[in-house]
């Protein structure tokens, strides 16, 4: 009888105090459901039915799985689990969300009521006859170029219109005056295209005045340019010269973005090959600044003033074909440095582009199916080919000879 | 009472065990009863152990009685876990502290759960992070899924928008992603969506205006996957723990491996069960397991449902997140 009662309480404490399952990962099974990382130390009770009972059996079942002293602990751990996870849920002062990203829009210049025009006008008229025409010749107009030391006017015009002067944005003060305005920017585009060349104050006052006669347009101009110094900023008025007969815009002491695609053109797109990895970047980003449209305001500008009968619309329009042909330089000069590191995919976007807005390029044709064929894409080659077959057969039969 | 064995299944060493030993109890006690009866000094320690062992054993059986009454009683009526949750290794993850973190998350094939993670990943962040750009207010993550018509985002107007603008990308395509409910905002990139020409344009935009940027690719373009590879401070390869996947994981290993971008991608092992067999590591330095969840149901029409709050693998994959990007949430990630 002794015996078979020892055996069975052996037998009793085996199944009561020794973990049958899991010897080697207790520790961290233990951690983990302290953190709140797991809900049970092995698995949930086993749903034996419904009922007290059934939940009674279904702890036994984990008890003996995994032992008493395991147990306690692992129902330690559970509880000290659960209150991790209610503590993590609760969230003190949940913050606002943010809203909807929108783009920054550039600022559109809106053309002022004609109401307000037509007091500006008067107000410059009336100060125009209290100054007489002796005293406007007499008026110190500056003749040397501005101090090199005063800060930088950075004139951007791709896409936007902004004059920025010591972190103040001129563009408005400017816009407010039409006319100068349009005088300005006529000088701008003028020195975009022929950054040396002056324009003849006879040029300019036909096209600020055109319909007039000689001596109107010539008074008319005179008064703009007399006012021009007294109303704008001197910051905007001493980019003005008179020299004689001629007006020109001073470059000195601007940063022009139009100026300065043409230099980054003129310095890297006539090379070939690799390009350094700073200019890579500098011209990708040249690219992206040609795709604004040069001085979108002006069209506006310029029928509320001359209802575009002259011809400073053209010199407007040939400043952007300038811009669409530096674009296109570049893409041109980007993709050979792609070619030249054997980044055939990196080319062939570039390339597409240059054929999207220059059709007529055979020779981008050729570039192009080549490099669809040697990246793969047979289909767009040949489709390609198909699309330009008389000139590209041409092209090609040129080249072989 | 064929589910209450079915329910014993998962617990069957707590069965076998004790039966076995039971039977080399009798065994022994039989053998001892028919061979050895009073004769040797061992029978004689057994007889005056037996007092101590039944007093000791009575003490154990009312310890695990009250024990078993009282967690029975304050047991939850029914538990959100049915199941055993799989033993899964620490995260062990980068830490990403830069604004506007850009994460991509690949599958080693198809139905690995890239775009669940990627939801779920944004909408921890969308929901329980900081800005820093904008105190007081949450963080505004960008998922691009690979998903057409997602959440009722326009992906063939992105695809025009993108056809449209080869080259360069203007700040308004920010207006083609459609915000959710919890915060996040979605840009279906599924047909036509950007090259990796574009992907590099699209970048330096997104981060201008988002926190997080969150890029789900299935596409088997190696340009645009290597491109996105190059510019993401983090590239999460998920997979199924399936042995049939290992290979793949094997060859994505090698390829980030090839590329050098072993220091910023982390494996990660979705739907774990107790019954997986381990998966290696390969040349993977960072690790990360999502347990099996079943309350994530991926119908068809509904794939990629928001975790709960309750889940298993939403516990799992917050504590990463927090890893992951502390600097985006008020404890730092602790």
């Amino acid at each position: 009888m002794a015996l078979w009662l020892t055996l069975a309480s052996l037998w009793l404490l085996f199944v009561l105090l020794v973990p049958k399952r899991g010897f080697g990962t207790i520790s961290e099974r233990l951690r983990q459901t302290g953190r709140g990382d797991r809900m049970y130390l092995f698995g949930p009770p086993p749903q034996l039915g419904s009922g007290h009972l059934a939940a009674v059996g279904g702890e036994t079942v984990r008890l003996i799985e995994i032992g008493l002293p395991l147990y306690i602990l692992g129902l330690r751990a559970e509880a000290q689990g659960q209150r991790q996870r209610a503590t993590a849920v609760v969230v003190s002062e949940p913050p606002t969300p943010a809203p909807k990203a929108h783009p920054s829009r550039p600022r559109q210049y809106v053309m002022p009521p004609m109401a307000w025009r037509r007091e500006w006008e008067a107000m410059l008229q009336r100060e125009e006859h209290e100054t007489s025409l002796a005293e406007v010749s007499t008026i110190p107009l500056p003749v040397g170029p501005p101090s090199t030391s005063s800060p930088l006017l950075t004139i951007r015009t791709l896409g936007t219109f902004q004059l920025l002067y010591q972190d103040e944005d001129l563009a408005p003060k400017l816009l407010t005056r039409p006319t100068l305005c349009f005088i300005w920017l006529y000088l701008l585009s003028h020195s975009a295209l022929e950054p040396a060349a002056p324009v003849h104050r006879q040029l300019l006052a036909e096209e600020l005045s055109p319909g007039l006669n000689g001596e109107q347009q010539r008074t008319r101009l005179r008064h703009r340019l007399y006012a021009y110094h007294r109303i704008l900023p001197p910051a905007i008025a001493q980019r003005i010269r008179l020299e004689g007969d001629v007006v020109r815009l001073e470059p000195a002491g601007t940063s022009f973005d139009v100026a300065s695609l043409r230099r980054t053109a003129d310095e890297w797109a006539s090379g070939t090959g690799l390009l350094p990895q700073d200019v890579v970047t500098e011209v990708e980003s040249a690219i992206a600044i040609c795709d604004g449209e040069y001085l979108p305001l002006w069209d506006e500008l310029e029928e509320k003033l001359t209802e575009s009968r002259g011809a400073a619309g053209d010199l407007v329009q040939s400043v952007r074909q300038l811009v669409q042909d530096i674009q296109v330089r570049l893409l041109l000069r980007l993709s050979q440095h792609h070619q030249a590191r054997r980044e055939l995919p990196r080319m062939v976007p570039l390339l597409e582009e240059v054929l999207r807005r220059r059709p007529d390029r055979q020779d981008v044709v050729s570039r192009l199916v080549a490099a669809y064929r040697q990246t793969g894409q047979v289909s767009r080659a040949e489709q390609l080919e198909t699309t330009h077959r008389p000139e590209f057969t041409r092209t090609r039969g040129t080249q072989d000879t | 009472m064929a589910s209450k064995v079915s329910a014993l299944q998962a617990h069957r060493q707590a069965v076998v065990t004790p039966l076995a030993a039971l039977i080399l109890a009798v065994s022994v006690g039989v053998g001892l009863s028919a061979f050895g009866r009073g004769a040797t000094p061992a029978w004689h320690a057994v007889a005056a152990a037996s007092f101590s062992l039944l007093l000791l054993t009575t003490v154990a059986m009312i310890v695990a009685a009250v024990t078993v009454a009282l967690s029975a009683s304050s047991a939850p009526a029914a538990s959100l876990v049915q199941a055993e949750e799989p033993l899964l290794l620490p995260p062990r993850l980068p830490m990403i502290r830069r604004d506007a973190p850009f994460i991509v998350v690949l599958g080693t094939a198809p139905k690995s759960g890239t775009t669940t993670l990627a939801r779920n990943l944004a909408a921890i962040v969308a929901t329980e992070g900081r800005s820093l750009r904008v105190p007081g207010q949450r963080p505004r993550p960008l998922c691009l899924l690979d998903w057409p018509d997602a959440l009722g985002a326009d992906a063939i107007g992105v695809a025009r928008y993108l056809a449209a603008h080869p080259t360069g990308i203007p700040d308004d395509v920010v207006d083609l992603a459609v915000p959710q409910s919890n915060g996040v905002e979605v840009l279906p990139i599924a047909d036509g969506g950007p090259n990796a020409y574009q992907l590099r344009q699209l970048l330096p935009i997104l981060r201008r205006y988002y926190d997080l940027i969150v890029l789900d690719l299935k596409k088997d373009d190696h340009w645009l996957i290597d491109t996105a590879m190059e510019l993401a401070d983090a590239v999460i390869v998920t997979s199924l723990p399936a042995p049939g996947l290992q290979a793949a994981i094997a060859q994505w290993s090698t390829r980030i491996w090839a590329l050098g971008f072993e220091g910023k991608s982390v494996l990660t092992l979705n739907r774990r069960s107790v019954r997986d067999p381990p998966t290696p590591r390969y040349r993977f330095q960072f690790g990360l397991e999502l347990p099996d969840d079943p309350a994530i149901a991926q119908p068809d029409g509904l794939r990629a449902a928001p975790m709960g709050s309750a889940s298993p693998a939403a516990r799992r994959l917050r504590a990463a997140v927090h890893l992951l990007l502390p600097d985006l949430f008020p404890e730092g990630g602790r």
